[in-house]
């Protein structure tokens, strides 16, 4: 009955066109309900919701050698509610092998954005399931190897035919091996070869490009593989998955879908009191706060752990908290239970202001949008506020009790990326380094003595193989600094990359402090004798230093040295890309069209170019390695 | 207790066919509601056994025609709740 009220509840706040908060209220009945019902009612509503949302729309095929049908609601609700609209084709039953080397197939024809091949050993490989305990010995390890050659064929073939991204279910361990203990003990082994055909998988996914694993084996582990299993419905219906256990299938996709489509959260937002420690500063004071190894402040540092891991994979760390701020920065600083220090923080907000005005502040303050950011805080009530009044930050939902905290933390799915470049892992230390930039620019006189003392040299090289996942990654995430904000992946670089009339730069940036990393993107294309910026863009964390100046004197250098009459593109506005608004009309570029979309500017190459700033050193390098 | 089970049955039947609950009686069958496919009947038989926390045999599946025999099923296989 209370699911039938909150029903009509969701469906008035639609009929009232109050898009914002029936969003919200649907992301909490979701939350409650993860069911086939709840899933049906799920997309109905964001069906009449979806023009009034700002939803990501994104394709994904599905690829199966089993029944998955009744997972694909629960997924397509699972990704509304994080912001999605999700189109999906299911390939036929067993049909997979055919759909991925058919050209012409539906699989092509429909375009997906990500391809996930869901196929499992007792599919493709019965001889490593079922009948293992025919083989002769040495043969698991022979039928291993096959099987890892069949998928090579497929990911091969896949690539050939489609850039889109390819997810790889790897294969599930039997619960218990046809040859019971004896297999543990054996080096030839069921399980050894399953293992072998996994490894060989992930060979596969690092080698072809754009091709990520699943970790269907630790999926299956993670939630039992009895309790995964459904015997019943395999044998009736070809569904291995038990009712209850198909809503972590599709949470896994998810999980996986969320970085390759560029949904990546970069700030986690931590509250103080009951968050990472128990009580509340102001009151209890350094002795009477619960942070420790021992119960009950084992279960804040193991919260505080999960939070350095993501620490260490590059996710800014952030303080907004109530309180005097002299109370919580004794306890960041000195209390001896503390795993988090003030230095882990690129930002802090520790006032009795309104939790939106200060992750305000906070993206401000990190130059991120607030899409960017994500709030850990132990109060529904400060979380629902902070929902209605500012639906792009993502909320991790925490549960009661505090010693489920850390598992939550690590279940949430805003902060997974699949691959991580060494600008991300270095990404906090960036943020320290700025400080003293910042110190630098206040002690100078001016912007140019500034800029000199910096000492910046950039290295501006075609993109390689060693860079062009950070490529990739930076027009995916650019959004500021960003002419025309095309999104690419790896793939699309890769093509572009290799096509004579394109050039596809990256630039690296030094200065007296640190490496800054690869922090700026240009294609450019030839074409009728002029040079077209396809895409321009800078990272947050180098703009306003000239940096873009040097880029793009070097770029018109280049095109007047390969006979190119002009340097043009297009500035396409959004939302976000202000910063780059005023771009070609400072360096001497006209307006020669103007569209709906946005304008087209030129500079005359032979009358004109782009001069470069003297305080930046320019190295063009033939080949960069990382 | 029939009633109760029927009840559960219509409020899934309803979410999950898109058909306002009224409109589901003991009768209902695929031949009567549209989006009642063999996808479908798989979605709510996963449903019920969410909900119930049971599984249902493959030869009690075979006896499912209408929303009538589902609750019938329920009630005999879940029984009187306590």
């Amino acid at each position: 009955m209370e699911m039938q009220k909150q029903q009509e509840e969701i469906a008035e706040l639609i009929t009232l066109g109050a898009a914002v908060e029936a969003n919200a209220a649907l992301d909490e009945f979701w939350r409650a309900q993860k069911t086939p019902g709840a899933a049906a009612f799920v997309i109905s509503c964001y069906e009449k919701l979806r023009d009034r949302l700002s939803l990501s729309p994104y394709r994904l095929a599905i690829l199966r050698s089993f029944t998955v049908e009744p997972a694909v609601p629960l997924l397509r609700a699972a990704a509304f509610v994080n912001g999605f609209d999700l189109s999906v084709h299911t390939g036929d039953f067993n049909a997979y092998a055919q759909e991925i080397l058919d050209a012409g197939s539906s699989l092509y024809q429909f375009k997906p954005d990500v391809a996930i091949l869901a196929v499992q050993a007792r599919d493709i490989a019965p001889e490593l399931w079922r009948d293992f305990a025919d083989l002769e010995s040495g043969d698991g390890m022979r039928a291993a190897e096959r099987v890892a050659n069949d998928f090579r064929g497929w990911i091969q073939a896949f690539r050939k035919h489609s850039n889109a991204y390819l997810v790889v279910h790897n294969l599930e361990q039997p619960a218990i091996p046809s040859e019971g203990l004896l297999d543990a003990q054996s080096a030839n082994g069921q399980s050894a070869a399953i293992r072998r055909v996994n490894e060989e998988l992930r060979a596969i996914a690092q080698e072809i490009r754009g091709t990520y694993l699943l970790d269907y084996d630790a999926l299956t582990a993670r939630f039992g593989r009895f309790a995964w299993h459904d015997e019943r419905k395999w044998l009736t219906v070809r569904l291995p998955i038990a009712a209850s256990q198909l809503i972590h299938l599709a949470d896994e996709w998810l999980r996986l879908i969320r970085p390759l489509s560029g949904k990546l959260a970069k700030v986690l937002v931590v509250d103080l009191d009951n968050t990472l420690w128990g009580g509340v500063i102001g009151e209890d004071g350094m002795d009477g706060i619960q942070l420790g190894l021992e119960y009950p402040g084992a279960a804040y540092q193991a919260l505080q752990r999960a939070i350095l891991d993501l620490y260490h994979r590059g996710i800014l760390l952030a303080v907004c908290s109530k309180n005097n701020p002299d109370d919580a920065m004794t306890a960041l600083e000195k209390h001896p239970g503390m795993l988090l220090r003030p230095q882990h923080f690129a930002a802090m907000r520790i006032n009795w202001a309104d939790k939106p005005k200060n992750l305000r502040e906070i993206a401000e303050e990190l130059n991120v949008g607030l899409d960017s950011l994500a709030l850990l805080d132990d109060n529904p009530v400060e979380r629902r506020h902070v929902r209605l009044n500012l639906p792009e930050v993502a909320l991790i939902e925490l549960p009661d009790n505090p010693m489920e905290y850390a598992r939550a933390l690590r279940e949430d799915p805003v902060f997974e990326r699949v691959s991580l470049s060494a600008e991300d892992r270095e990404r906090s230390k960036y943020y320290n380094v700025q400080r003293e930039r910042v110190q630098l620019e206040q002690s100078c006189g001016s912007r140019e003595d500034f800029l000199r003392n910096l000492q910046q040299e950039a290295q501006i090289a075609r993109v390689s193989p060693a860079t062009l996942p950070r490529v990739a990654q930076l027009t995916q995430k650019t959004n500021q600094f960003n002419l025309t904000t095309r999104r690419y992946s790896e793939q699309g670089i890769a093509q572009m990359g290799a096509q004579p009339e394109c050039g596809v730069f990256s630039i690296r940036v030094k200065d007296r402090f640190a490496d800054n990393g690869l922090v700026g993107v240009a294609i450019t294309r030839d074409k009728d004798g002029a040079c077209e910026l396809d895409t321009f863009l800078l990272s947050c964390r180098v703009i306003g230093r000239d940096v873009e100046t040097a880029l793009l004197s070097y770029l018109a250098e280049s095109a007047r040295a390969r006979g190119c009459r002009a340097l043009q593109g297009w500035f396409f506005p959004t939302k976000k890309n202000a910063p780059a608004k005023d771009f070609y009309s400072a360096h001497g570029f006209e307006i020669v069209e103007q569209s709906e979309k946005g304008s087209l500017w030129r500079l005359d190459l032979a009358n004109s170019g782009v001069h470069r700033p003297e305080w930046i050193k320019v190295v063009a390098v033939e080949e960069e390695g990382q | 207790m029939t009633t109760q089970f029927f009840a559960t049955v219509q409020r899934i039947a309803s979410n999950l066919f898109q058909v306002p609950a009224g409109q589901i009686t003991p009768s209902s069958s695929p031949e009567t509601i549209q989006a009642w496919d063999s996808v479908q009947q798989l979605n709510l038989v996963l449903a019920l056994e969410q909900e119930f926390d049971i599984q249902f045999e493959p030869e009690e599946l075979d006896q499912i025609h209408c929303i009538g025999d589902i609750a019938q099923l329920l009630e005999a296989k879940v029984g009187s709740p306590s």
